[in-house]
């Protein structure tokens, strides 16, 4: 799986959570206003059954009591009232001149439930008439206030209606409306309260619910992106650091400067683990430094001794051959030796350089002269084009040791009749070297590791065909420690290319 | 401490007649005879120089050489001794109990002594080479190394003292101007290329003694990597073909499973 940014995946999952949370707080706000408001209406209804009798006392004026409702409510509020008086044989006695056309009156089911509490009430206390004018003058305004001047009638209006009342929301064209069902044993009156204003209202609601929410999770996305910012800050500092720490720089530390107890604790531990790191990194590289200046006495002695035996035994004689022999081993001791104090130095960014101006190209065209006699067994083609009077600052016998290398590697692990391309040009800021053969090549799997110490191609080839093993690392090692570089540019069967880039 | 050491050298000389130069001993007092002097005089070595074995192996390859050696193994004493005797070159090794080499220096450039000095360092000590020759070092050589080295670097630096020709390397009638890089056999001029001109000039400063191919590899081409043996092999038949191939005697002479040399006496 692709890392993502541990930043954007808090920012996100604020993001989400309070997505959540908003959203479920929504739903519930909105259901429960719905209802809230579903319940006003169905007051208003009860109320307006309650407070306009008429329809059972007069059975005859149903058109006045439409028209004494509609003038509390106001003109704008004609047509949004509607009336239906049946009887108990389901006779429909009045319907309101509203009444929509997509509602059957006939469908309506009128049925319902005895009120036990109302029904003993309606016995001991007989209907009464209006407590009061059914509108209070000058209360009617009809702006719009349902509830006005209605809610006080609401709830129960004992007596009267001796049956449950039901609501129900139907729709009819376009419009929807809360129809309430009251009644006694006689009388089923049917009124219904449009619905579009409470709905329309509830859907703005929503709609602005709609477009604040995503508004609402992005200020809390990006809230959530700047305080992880300044909470990661400091691991990126850390990071930071802890890149800078390298061989070369194993001494860095990161410096405890934040205040976070959770932060401290990091640096700490990091710093205690970068300790007992540089301690057994010197060490090592102080042990190999070390152990290659041990060996030196030693070798001296030997050299020196097996020197003074050869030169005094008789020429040609067995003797002789065997002090020649081991002369030739010390000499590869020395090397090995050699070769293990610069990796150590390089290693702990040590590597000394006796730098002096070099003319690269003179010193290429001497190696190659020798890679040449190197070559003549093997009748290896040589493809030279190097650019004069190239200069370079170098440790000259080091780079001769790196450029040797590449040049006996590309003449040793070639085929005869094979042929073998150098190239030296200079560019603007830096020397290019290519060292091109047509050796069998580096398998795929083994290019990466070319470059490290005691790496052999083949581990069945034997030592006088593949010299040290350190002959490549060192040589990276050495143009590392020159600013330059050295790279496996490619390596396929018929060609092997090495390059070195070196600044001017 | 050596005693007496011309003495023996005396007898040295007197045995080399008597019983005609057989032996390996002999070999090396016959060439004593002409590399360790100058002139008539016995060039006299001081070697300060801790590590006892090291010291012993180079009193041994200077003493075959014909050098008078003396041997001083701590810094105190070692630099007593050159301002006390007369040396015609002291060998110095950087790390000493008591006085270090470069202090010995010091002291004795501060004192107007115009000792020739070769430092011994080793090669990881790149900041101490520079300073010695600041202090007035006349060379250096970097352990380990090869007594044939040594005894090239005294010859150098002891001509130089002594204001003798530098330039002019001369074997039999083969002969060799450093400066303008001349080579003649004879009268015949010969044309070498750097590399074929280095591996004579490596042959000719050590003449008599053999070279092997490792030890020709390093001094000549100063590579500290094995580019295989072989290399040194085609320079030296290149190297024949040039100098020994129209003279009657040859002077290069292949030293069988070791290496070469150049004919002691032609």
């Amino acid at each position: 799986m692709k890392p993502v940014s541990f930043r954007l995946r808090i920012a996100l999952l604020s993001a989400l959570i309070s997505g959540l949370v908003l959203g479920g707080f929504g739903v519930a706000t909105w259901y429960l206003l719905h209802r809230q408001k579903v319940e006003a209406v169905d007051t208003e209804i009860r109320g307006l059954g309650a407070r306009h009798p008429g329809w059972l006392a007069n059975r005859g004026s149903f058109d006045r009591l439409q028209s004494s409702i509609e003038f509390i409510f106001g003109e704008e509020h004609k047509g949004r009232i509607l009336l239906l008086v049946r009887d108990a044989q389901g006779q429909t006695l009045y319907t309101s001149p509203a009444w929509p056309d997509g509602l059957d009156p006939n469908q309506i089911d009128c049925s319902l439930e005895d009120d036990p509490a109302a029904s003993n009430e309606a016995a001991t206390n007989p209907p009464s008439l209006p407590r009061g004018p059914p509108w209070r003058p000058g209360g009617g305004g009809g702006r719009g206030g349902m509830g006005r001047g209605l809610g006080m009638g609401g709830g129960g209006t004992p007596g009267l209606f001796t049956k449950i009342p039901r609501f129900f929301t139907v729709r009819a064209g376009d419009s929807a409306w809360r129809l309430g069902i009251l009644g006694n044993n006689e009388v089923r009156l049917v009124v219904g309260l449009n619905f579009d204003q409470v709905q329309a209202e509830l859907n703005r609601m929503r709609n602005i619910f709609a477009v604040t929410l995503p508004l609402a999770l992005l200020l809390v996305g990006s809230g959530g992106w700047l305080v992880a910012g300044r909470a990661l800050r400091p691991l990126n500092t850390i990071s930071a650091m802890a890149e800078g720490v390298t061989a070369q720089g194993l001494d860095k530390r990161i410096p405890a400067s934040g205040s976070d107890v959770e932060i401290t604790r990091l640096v700490r531990v990091l710093n205690g683990m970068m300790d007992r790191l540089e301690a057994s990194f010197r060490q090592a590289t102080r042990f190999s430094a070390d152990a290659s200046h041990e060996l030196k006495t030693p070798l001296a002695v030997m050299q020196g001794e097996l020197e003074n035996a050869l030169q005094a035994a008789e020429p040609g004689s067995a003797a002789q051959q065997v002090f020649g022999n081991l002369l030739e081993e010390t000499q590869r001791l020395k090397r090995i030796t050699r070769g293990l104090l610069l990796l150590s130095q390089a290693d702990a960014g040590q590597l000394k350089l006796a730098i002096e101006d070099v003319d690269f190209s003179a010193e290429l065209e001497g190696l190659i002269e020798d890679a040449r006699v190197l070559a003549a067994d093997s009748n290896l083609a040589f493809d030279v084009r190097i650019e004069p009077r190239v200069r370079v600052q170098a440790d000259r016998s080091l780079l001769q040791m790196a450029l040797l290398n590449l040049l006996s590697n590309a003449v040793k692990y070639n085929e005869p009749g094979g042929a073998v391309a150098v190239t030296l040009e200079a560019g603007d800021a830096q020397a290019r070297l290519t060292v091109c053969n047509s050796g069998p090549g580096v398998p795929p799997s083994d290019q990466a590791r070319v470059f490290e110490r005691f790496y052999r191609a083949d581990p069945t080839r034997t030592r006088a065909q593949d010299g040290l093993g350190l002959g490549l690392s060192l040589a990276r090692e050495i143009l590392h420690a020159h600013r330059g570089r050295l790279v496996l540019a490619e390596s396929r069967p018929g060609r092997t290319r090495f390059e070195v880039t070196l600044p001017l | 401490m050596r005693a007496l050491p011309r003495a023996i050298d005396r007898t040295g000389r007197g045995r080399r007649v008597a019983r005609g130069g057989t032996t390996g001993d002999a070999r090396a007092r016959a060439r004593r005879n002409t590399v360790g002097h100058f002139g008539s005089k016995v060039v006299k070595v001081l070697v300060i120089e801790d590590e006892k074995k090291i010291a012993s192996f180079v009193r041994k390859g200077l003493e075959a050489e014909g050098f008078m050696v003396e041997v001083s193994h701590h810094g105190d004493e070692g630099y007593t001794l050159a301002t006390s005797r007369p040396y015609d070159v002291a060998v110095l090794d950087i790390m000493l109990p008591g006085r270090d080499g470069l202090s010995i220096l010091r002291n004795l450039r501060d004192r107007k002594i115009p000792l020739p000095v070769i430092l011994l360092t080793a090669r990881s000590e790149l900041n101490e080479r520079l300073e010695g020759l600041n202090l007035g070092a006349d060379d250096y050589l970097t352990k380990p190394f090869y007594i044939e080295e040594l005894v090239a670097r005294i010859h150098a630096v002891t001509r130089r003292a002594t204001g003798a020709p530098q330039g002019i390397l001369t074997v039999g009638d083969l002969s060799m101007n450093l400066l303008t890089r001349e080579v003649k056999r004879g009268e015949t001029a010969i044309e070498l290329t750097p590399r074929e001109f280095t591996l004579l000039e490596h042959l000719m400063r050590s003449p008599g003694r053999v070279l092997t191919r490792a030890q020709i590899c390093e001094r000549v081409w100063e590579y500290d990597f094995d580019p295989g043996t072989n290399l040194v092999e085609v320079y030296i038949q290149r190297l024949r073909k040039k100098v020994d191939a129209e003279a009657p005697v040859k002077l290069i002479e292949t030293v069988r499973g070791v290496g070469y040399r150049l004919k002691p006496r032609p």
